[in-house]
């Protein structure tokens, strides 16, 4: 018997043996070892300790166990990695990865998307500002403290309607840019209406029809809203019918994301 | 004999009260729950639950409850294949007493042993857990492992002797015997200590060498004694022999005999089993020592001790002098002296 230090030696002493080479792995005891008694099956198991005791001649059969034995753990570690890297690295899968790190990916993705989501309310809060800051606040509606008390003057009769009254107030309002296709003239009265709570397409913004006021007429049903080509507002078109009667006509402006209405839309046909 | 005595029973003890634990929680089956617990109620030897222990010990000991937990996993699992072995092999009796399947039936007996199986997973998942994911993932990417290596040297052996396969060599067998019996008795339970232990900071291959050499002289150490006139463990003597089992003996006397006398043996081992005559198994036994197969099974057993003596000192001789590393060293002569 043998330990594993010794499996080196054992082609060299192969080689040098003076006895006749073999042709086939030596299996039976003949060499180096005394021949085992004959039909003694139950013969007593050696003292376990004999491995470690010295032992002159080396058993080239029990030598080659230990080489192979070596062998057969290196090829099946060899294919337990090779099956191993297969699965780690040919099909990757998120499963894969330590359960820390995919928690720890989990967390970056909701940061990312909490980020993004700031992001987007922050970029919609700076277009509303430019978009207001784009429209010039109309003349006289920047109060300017004055050097001294100002003299109080006292209302006027009849106030004229005063336009945007604040350019801050702006911010709140949706410009409509209101066009009219038919034989009629028309104008419209209204130049805005409230801005939508939160952000909306043009396309979910409607006016279903135009009643006249005072009843009579038929009512205006075609009525578009569409992206203002400024990228300001909305574009509104009106399509007025050949025998639609002169007057007032009113309708509100629905948006889909909320219940209320933004505003009333009124024309007027000549 | 006593293996590091006072440890073993300290570790068995330990492990056998959570096996039980475990297995008492919920309310019983019929059917079902008396006979999970009716291998772990046998007693044994609780080895691999205590290289387990040990190993945790030995490479930081940082979660000892935790270990006692994987030891009562494994202890589970073991359990759990014994009833598949027992059916497999159509085994009569384990630790002493009827089998299972042969107590309750074969359907019975699987679906109990499916059930053990999967009840392992319990305590070894309640272990794993509180370590954190890299430490989960070791053991699960081990235990997927020793899962795979086991079924595969189980596939081995069995489907040498049904398929009648006669050329083998010593490299096959030693193959057979890595998967089949030193990956789950001797390699899987030393690595989950060493994970559970160092908290997944060690490589759990550093301990599959000694496992391997060790599992190896075990396993023809037990294919000898099954040879001797006390076969131990309520096994008939030379009944390996009469089931063909392929020993490294008859791969070796295969390839020592004459022709006239491999004829023989080719006839012998293509008979069924009841048609197999204590005449042919005498005979076969007769040969085995005139060829020199039995002496040169025990030199290679001996020479597998040395070779796990050469990888313990590899791995385990630069820790400090314990209780557990003398357990662990005295494993190898335990296989030559287990009662």
């Amino acid at each position: 018997m043998t330990t594993p230090e010794n499996h080196d030696r054992a082609p060299a002493e192969r080689i040098t043996r003076p006895e006749a080479a073999r042709t086939a792995p030596q299996r039976k005891p003949s060499t180096g070892v005394p021949p085992e008694p004959v039909a003694e099956p139950a013969a007593p198991a050696p003292d376990p300790g004999t491995h470690d005791k010295d032992v002159h001649t080396v058993n080239e059969a029990v030598a080659s166990s230990v080489r192979s034995a070596y062998d057969v753990l290196s090829e099946t570690i060899g294919q337990g990695r090779k099956a191993a890297e297969q699965f780690r690295v040919g099909a990757y899968n998120v499963r894969d990865v330590p359960d820390d790190v995919r928690h720890m990916a989990a967390n970056l993705l909701g940061l990312a998307r909490q980020l993004s989501s700031a992001t987007f309310d922050i970029c919609e809060a700076l277009l509303r500002q430019a978009d207001g800051m784009m429209t010039p606040p109309p003349p006289g509606s920047t109060h300017v403290p004055a050097f001294h008390a100002p003299k109080v003057e006292p209302a006027p009769h009849h106030a004229a309607p005063k336009p945007a009254p604040h350019h801050a107030a702006a911010l709140d309002e949706l410009h409509l840019h209101v066009q009219f296709n038919g034989k009629h003239t028309a104008r419209a009265h209204t130049k805005s209406v409230a801005r939508p709570q939160v952000p909306t397409g043009a396309d979910q913004i409607a006016c279903d029809s135009l009643v006249a006021h005072g009843g009579g007429a038929a009512p205006i049903t075609s009525i578009a809203f569409e992206l203002h080509p400024t990228g300001h507002g909305l574009a509104v078109m009106v399509i007025v019918p050949h025998d639609q009667p002169k007057g007032i006509y009113v309708g509100p402006v629905y948006c889909s994301t909320q219940p209320l209405p933004l505003g009333q839309l009124v024309i007027e046909i000549e | 004999m006593a293996v590091e005595g006072a440890l073993l029973q300290r570790y068995g003890a330990a492990t056998r009260a959570e096996v039980m634990r475990y297995l008492a929680a919920g309310a019983p089956s019929p059917f079902l729950d008396e006979m999970l617990a009716e291998y772990p109620s046998r007693g044994g030897k609780m080895l691999r639950p205590a290289i387990c222990l040990a190993n945790a010990a030995l490479f930081g000991n940082e979660a000892h409850a935790a270990a006692v937990r994987a030891a009562a996993a494994i202890e589970m699992l073991h359990n759990a294949l014994l009833i598949h072995d027992d059916v497999q092999d159509g085994s009569e009796l384990r630790r002493g007493k009827p089998t299972l399947h042969a107590l309750h039936g074969v359907p019975l007996a699987i679906n109990a042993g499916d059930a053990l199986l999967f009840a392992a997973f319990g305590p070894l998942i309640d272990a794993v857990c509180p370590l954190g994911g890299q430490v989960i993932r070791q053991v699960m990417d081990v235990t997927t492992m020793m899962a795979r290596q086991t079924a595969e040297g189980q596939a081995l052996e069995l489907g040498w002797r049904d398929r009648n396969v006669l050329d083998l060599t010593e490299a096959d067998y030693m193959r057979m015997a890595l998967k089949k019996t030193a990956w789950m008795g001797m390699i899987w339970p030393a690595q989950l200590g060493l994970i559970i232990g160092s908290r997944g900071r060690l490589d759990p291959e550093m301990v599959v060498r000694f496992g391997y050499f060790l599992g190896l002289a075990f396993q023809i150490e037990d294919d000898l004694r099954n040879l001797s006139e006390d076969p131990g463990y309520g096994k008939e003597q030379n009944g390996d022999l009469a089931e063909a089992k392929r020993t490294l003996m008859l791969i070796h006397v295969r390839e020592a005999c004459s022709a006239e006398e491999r004829a023989r043996l080719d006839w012998f081992l293509g008979l069924r089993r009841e048609e197999r005559s204590a005449d042919d198994v005498r005979w076969l036994t007769r040969l085995m020592h005139e060829h020199g197969s039995i002496a040169h099974a025990r030199a290679v057993a001996a020479a597998m001790a040395g070779a796990a003596e050469h990888e313990f000192a590899a791995v385990y001789g630069a820790l400090p002098p314990s209780e557990e590393r003398a357990f662990i060293g005295s494993l190898v002569r335990w296989v030559f002296d287990r009662t």
